[in-house]
């Protein structure tokens, strides 16, 4: 059933937002102190992404103080995605990185990785390479204020991605097989944490649903099984999707090479995928010349916008969280 | 200054203190670290949006598992200030369990009854009746803020999400976007206390726009009752960062009696349900944030 509302319109993605627990820049302040000190070398980051829980809340981009563990650790309700952390030592320095050119270049970078990690099939077997995240920062540490800005880079298709349908899951799937999917995904989620973003659901004939790694499409595909994309969205929105689906439906054309694809945009309530608020999505997907891409990356977006949903870095003062000085001023 | 003192104090005697080995939940409403981590494992199993939270290894408490350092709940809504929410009474039925069990006030102090313990260190028997004393600060209200100018806030050329078609727009300052209501959020952690033998309650919060609130704003969403009375702001243990807590010193006789209650209308007080019941007593004192703390089987 197409929904003719929204039929052949160029699906819009819902931005990601970011979430810093003060314990990230706790960490961030010890490692200064004991290892890092001026070094200003890119350190390699886990962050955490969360699917919607709410129906007034998206889901979120957690980083803490356990993003600087390696191996990225496995954690319930969370998918951990790999992120790059530029902190610089001075204010100036930060600014140095906000001009148009300067962020495009930065942004460039990592979507180069995600491109190459697509083409080369890497992403299919670790999907979290399709999220891969930018952080840049400053941490002033004497007053406890952080300046920081986060880029989530989608790279943009040579068409975008249209829209064929978009209805509650329950509703296209109906009943029962919502129900499956739910439970399936419900199983898939709960054994094992850090599961990624993103898997497959592979639907059988009697309506019986499997939940399989994203790297057993070629399979599943063959076995002339209907096939849906699993994706833990942090979008709260009813028609539109999460940003982080973007790099997926972009391997989805350029690898797989399907001209549309059935998407399961997965939501929760109470911590547990729910059938009224999750998505069905279909998408016609844009065809993918032959070389597209191969002599450089495409252009990819994906700045956070400030506070004030406005081009610019966001900024907190946590002076009372963390200043000794503070902290003994509390304690009289 | 006592409330640092007693702090001190208090990470010195759990350094040394044994942990509790003797199930006294009903008897006194302790617990030990085993059946913390019991009933912990029972509430993430019913009540799905927590989970178990391993922390930073290098901050690990050893009476606890690696991985079950603390429960966590995050990003928990809370469209209104408890203050909006008094006006109209509060959320209703875990308040009046609760308000049935402190009727005496909240009576006696946690028991330090091991006389094991008490011997080793007579002078943690904390005094009957009384939390850690308020801060000044906090008593005032009045938190220090320096004023900071923000950076300038650059001309920033911003032409790419324009020609990103495939962003959904988002309204710009001020307006509220259709679809996300502006409301503050929290993350919520229980933390086992080894002093007090107890669960412990901690509040992060986030304002409409995502940045921290400070400890005074938290106290917003705390009932006028405790708001004074029961909140204070303590290092996190697992991580070192100031948060606002409930204080624990009172938990285990409220639990002792609403679990005696419990009983007497006939629910057995299992160990299972201890923190199901627990966050229910919670709910009294942050009435209008709403974290997940039912279950099919009613209690």
């Amino acid at each position: 059933v197409l929904d003719s509302a929204s039929r052949h319109s160029t699906l819009q993605f819902q931005p990601l937002q970011s979430s810093i627990d003060g314990s990230f820049w706790a960490k961030l302040g010890n490692l200064k102190l004991d290892n890092l000190r001026l070094s200003e070398d890119p350190q390699q980051i886990t962050g955490f992404s969360s699917a919607a829980n709410h129906a007034d809340i998206p889901g979120s981009l957690l980083v803490d103080d356990r993003s600087f563990e390696t191996p990225a650790p496995a954690r319930q309700k969370l998918h951990g995605v790999p992120g790059e952390l530029r902190n610089v030592n001075t204010l100036e320095r930060f600014k140095a990185l906000h001009p148009l050119e300067r962020r495009r270049a930065l942004i460039q970078e990592s979507a180069d990785r995600i491109w190459r990690d697509i083409r080369s099939g890497a992403a299919e077997a670790d999907p979290a390479l399709l999220s891969r995240f930018l952080l840049i920062s400053y941490a002033d540490l004497k007053l406890f204020r952080f300046y920081y800005w986060f880029a989530f880079p989608a790279i943009k298709p040579p068409q975008p991605v249209m829209v064929r349908s978009v209805q509650p899951m329950q509703q296209a799937l109906g009943e029962d097989l919502s129900k499956g999917v739910a439970e399936s995904c419900n199983q898939w989620l709960s054994s094992g944490g850090g599961r990624p973003l993103f898997w497959l659901l592979r639907i059988a004939e009697d309506n019986s649903v499997e939940s399989v790694p994203l790297s057993s499409w070629q399979e599943a595909a063959s076995s002339g099984e209907r096939v849906v994309l699993a994706y833990a969205d942090h979008s709260n929105l009813q028609s539109n999707p999460g940003w982080l689906l973007r790099n997926t439906l972009l391997m989805s054309a350029a690898r797989w090479r399907v001209p549309d694809l059935e998407v399961a945009c997965l939501r929760l309530r109470r911590g547990l995928v729910d059938t009224a608020a999750s998505l069905l999505l279909s998408v016609s997907l844009p065809h993918i010349p032959e070389g597209w891409g191969e002599a450089e990356t495409p252009a990819a977006f994906g700045w956070e916008l400030n506070s004030r949903n406005k081009t610019g870095h966001r900024e907190v003062d946590l002076g009372e969280s963390m200043d000794p000085k503070q902290l003994a001023s509390a304690a009289v | 200054m006592r409330h640092a003192i007693h702090t001190a104090f208090k990470s010195a005697a759990e350094r040394v203190l044994p942990v509790r080995s003797e199930s006294g939940f009903k008897t006194q409403g302790v617990l030990t670290p085993d059946e913390f981590v019991r009933s912990g494992d029972y509430l993430v199993r019913t009540c799905s949006t927590w989970s178990w939270e391993a922390g930073d290894p290098a901050k690990s408490k050893e009476w606890l598992p690696k991985e079950k350092q603390y429960l966590v709940t995050r990003k928990v809504p809370s469209n209104k200030r408890a203050s909006e929410l008094e006006q109209y009474g509060m959320r209703a039925e875990a308040n009046t369990m609760v308000e049935d069990a402190e009727q005496d006030g909240w009576v006696a102090p946690p028991a330090m009854q091991d006389s094991r313990e008490a011997e080793e260190i007579p002078s943690s028997q904390p005094e009957p009746g009384t939390c850690p004393p308020k801060t000044k600060e906090q008593e005032a209200g009045n938190y220090h803020e320096e004023d900071i100018p923000d950076i300038d806030d650059l001309e920033l050329e911003d032409d790419e999400a324009e020609k990103d078609e495939a962003m959904l727009p988002q309204a710009s300052a001020g307006a509220e976007h259709d679809d996300i209501m502006q409301t503050r959020t929290y993350d919520l952690m229980i933390t086992y206390d080894k002093y007090y033998q107890v669960p412990r309650f901690w509040l992060v919060g986030y304002d409409e726009k995502r940045q921290p609130l400070k400890p005074n704003q938290v106290l917003e969403d705390v009932s006028e009752e405790h708001a004074r009375k029961t909140i204070t702001v303590d290092p996190f243990p697992n991580t070192g960062v100031l948060a606002a807590s409930i204080h624990p010193c009172k938990h285990a006789s409220v639990m002792k009696k609403l679990g005696s209650m419990a009983e007497a209308s006939g629910k057995p007080f299992q160990v299972d349900s201890y923190l199901i019941l627990f966050l229910k007593f919670i709910a009294s004192v942050i009435p209008t944030i709403e974290y997940d703390y039912t279950m099919a089987a009613g209690w």
